[in-house]
């Protein structure tokens, strides 16, 4: 089981100083050292008021931060947790993710997502209405610039606009990725549209456990618990045969089994070791954590401690692919 | 005057961007030899025509200078130049603040309008529009940076009270402008922290749609008149002129002349300049860096060329 960290400044309640260069190269060289398998930074550029107040997550350019963390580890993997698609575009992104990709020494993962935040949607250009659309226009033609020495293709948004759309006649992305064709992609979502496309596409898929209002607000279907995660990583096997891919190539993971970290206020390892047991039980192989931010020495503590106390107990725990065995449980 | 250090672009199809050597060895070995500055340039959808026909591959130059941030302390970190109308300016923002904020405030954002048409289309931005996209970029930018909630109406973008926090350091970021336009200029004068001109042989102004300046006196008259249309902000703005003469990277070049020409740029007024790499290796491009160095970036004769 592995377990990956989004940085401190996700907490909702961050502190600039867990952003500053020593703060963040410290964290990324202690969860190196004590044993995450990636380290993650999220994307929002232009979050709303509303969202923010509300207890919306911390956030820097995540391929910036990613570089950054990069330059000072030598074996962590590089995550977007996740990426928004729809503000993004396939050419850009394509060499952006190369560039990082090319500089960390093959180490980055993409985790990818359609974006919920209608107000930050608006400000980035992009139309709710056509973000599932948009989504696969730029994952296709992202796929075909790796893979290919070059690409043409177009988008048309509904509501055109810059930065929403393109037209495109042999493109050559640049650098070419350490990891051939391109660097894992991750697919985020609890509906079956993330499964879809990490059955066809990706390496992983990603799950959130979450309350019912969370997950009306990420516009996604809702997981309550392990069982319902089950059914969902159920759905993803059959969708990985149907696509003629062997299941156990698709990894699944899950954020929200445990509440953020905070070592003041403490965690009970042995209850989330028994839980990141009974993940693996259902197919479950790296689980997503959030860590505290208001107080660099209480991220850093969080992280070392959670480290020693259940990172590492859970690495040899197996995970269980087989998938008649899970159609039989569930 | 300040040295700045171009990691090298590489012309046409072949060969990898990297090949040039591990960005982070060179940016260190730029910063132990004396440099002030690292930048790099922007292409990220360049056509196979225009890399078949003298175009040039990069990095994504905000990656690349995360990553730098991460093993330098005192280099300054620019882009140079990052085409504005290419991005919508929140995450343009949201990019420069990251490099800022994990550099501790020494990142330059250098700007330009763009002239490759097939990479607006493939961005998805109109190019006839492009000078207003930049105008609304220069609106959009410090707002975003100060932190503060705000709402934005602009003729291709809109904004409605966002937010972006944690803010950058310098408040706000330094911008430095390219090109050689009446409009650059007067931009500069009015709303920037840098003017970086343009000089060299006459085909780089057919390919980059600026008009043409030469780097003696013109350039000093240019300079002088930007100063003084910037009122009260002239003498604090920086102006940043490339010296691309191909003979400082050999090995037994005569110093003596590039400290002559370099002299003259002082002279007119130039507070920065940068030096483009030249492709090659790890090994070709370390030498050159130390040699500059010791030379001219980080001797104590620097200062006489400025």
């Amino acid at each position: 089981m592995r377990i990956v960290v989004q940085h401190a400044i996700g907490d909702p309640a961050w502190h600039p100083s867990v952003l500053a260069p020593p703060f963040v190269a410290d964290f990324a060289r202690l969860a190196e050292r004590h044993g995450y398998a990636g380290i993650g930074f999220t994307d929002h550029p232009a979050p709303t008021v509303r969202w923010t107040a509300a207890g919306g997550e911390g956030s820097s350019d995540p391929l910036v931060s990613l570089a950054y963390c990069a330059a000072v580890t030598s074996s962590i993997q590089l995550m977007t947790f996740v990426l928004a698609l729809p503000y993004h575009n396939p050419f850009r992104l394509a060499h952006q993710a190369a560039t990082l990709d090319a500089l960390s020494g093959g180490r980055l993962t993409l985790g990818l997502g359609t974006g919920y935040l209608r107000g930050e949607m608006h400000a980035m250009g992009a139309d709710p209405g056509s973000r599932l659309a948009s989504f696969d226009s730029c994952l296709e033609t992202m796929l075909t610039a790796w893979s290919s020495e070059s690409v043409s293709g177009s988008f048309a948004a509904p509501e055109p606009g810059p930065f929403s759309g393109w037209s495109a006649r042999e493109v050559h992305v640049q650098p070419r990725p350490v990891q051939q064709p391109h660097p894992p992609l991750w697919f985020h979502g609890n509906s079956a549209f993330g499964r879809a496309r990490a059955a066809r596409h990706g390496a992983g898929w990603i799950g959130v456990l979450s309350s019912a209002e969370l997950a009306a607000t990420m516009r996604t279907a809702h997981l309550p618990d392990l069982a319902a995660a089950g059914v969902a990583v159920a759905d993803l096997r059959r969708r990985c045969v149907a696509a003629g891919r062997d299941p156990g190539s698709v990894s699944a993971g899950l954020g929200g089994l445990w509440p953020m970290l905070d070592i003041r206020e403490g965690w009970d390892a042995e209850a989330i070791v028994e839980a990141a047991g009974a993940a693996a039980a259902i197919g479950v192989g790296t689980l997503f954590t959030t860590i505290c931010g208001d107080d660099p020495s209480a991220a850093n503590e969080t992280l070392a401690a959670f480290g020693d106390q259940v990172v590492g107990p859970v690495r040899d725990i197996d995970i269980d692919i087989d998938i008649r065995h899970e159609e039989q449980r569930i | 005057m300040r040295f700045m250090y171009q990691y090298p672009d590489l012309t046409g199809l072949e060969g990898d961007m990297l090949d040039s050597g591990p960005v982070g060895e060179l940016a260190r070995v730029a910063e132990d030899a004396g440099w002030d500055g690292f930048s790099f340039t922007e292409h990220p959808a360049p056509g196979v025509r225009w890399l078949q026909t003298g175009g040039h591959q990069t990095l994504d130059p905000f990656v690349a200078l995360g990553y730098v941030a991460a093993v330098t302390s005192r280099l300054k970190l620019l882009t140079y130049l990052s085409v504005l109308p290419y991005r919508n300016p929140m995450l343009l923002a949201k990019a420069a603040a990251s490099v800022d904020i994990l550099s501790g405030g020494r990142f330059i954002l250098g700007a330009g309008t763009g002239y490759n048409k097939s990479e607006f289309h493939a961005l998805g931005v109109d190019f006839d529009e492009r000078n207003s996209l930049f105008d609304e970029a220069l609106d959009v930018l410090p707002k975003h940076w100060s932190g503060e909630p705000f709402s934005y109406a602009g003729q291709h973008f809109s904004a409605r009270e966002v937010i972006a926090r944690p803010r950058p350091p310098q408040q706000p970021i330094p911008i430095w402008i390219g090109g050689n336009s009446k409009l650059t200029r007067r931009r500069v004068a009015r709303r920037a922290n840098g003017w970086m001109p343009m000089f060299g042989p006459e085909a780089l102004f057919t390919t980059t749609r600026t008009p043409a300046i030469s780097a003696g006196d013109e350039l000093a008259a240019a300079i002088a008149q930007l100063r003084a249309d910037a009122g009260e902000r002239g003498a604090e703005l920086d102006v940043a002129a490339a010296y691309t003469e191909p003979s400082v990277h050999d090995a037994d070049t005569d110093w003596g002349k590039h400290r002559d020409a370099l002299a003259s740029f002082a002279a007119a007024g130039v507070t920065w300049v940068i030096v483009p790499g030249q492709a090659g290796t790890r090994d070709s491009c370390a030498a050159f860096l130390e040699r500059f160095g010791k030379e001219i970036a980080g001797s104590a004769g620097s200062s006489g060329a400025g």
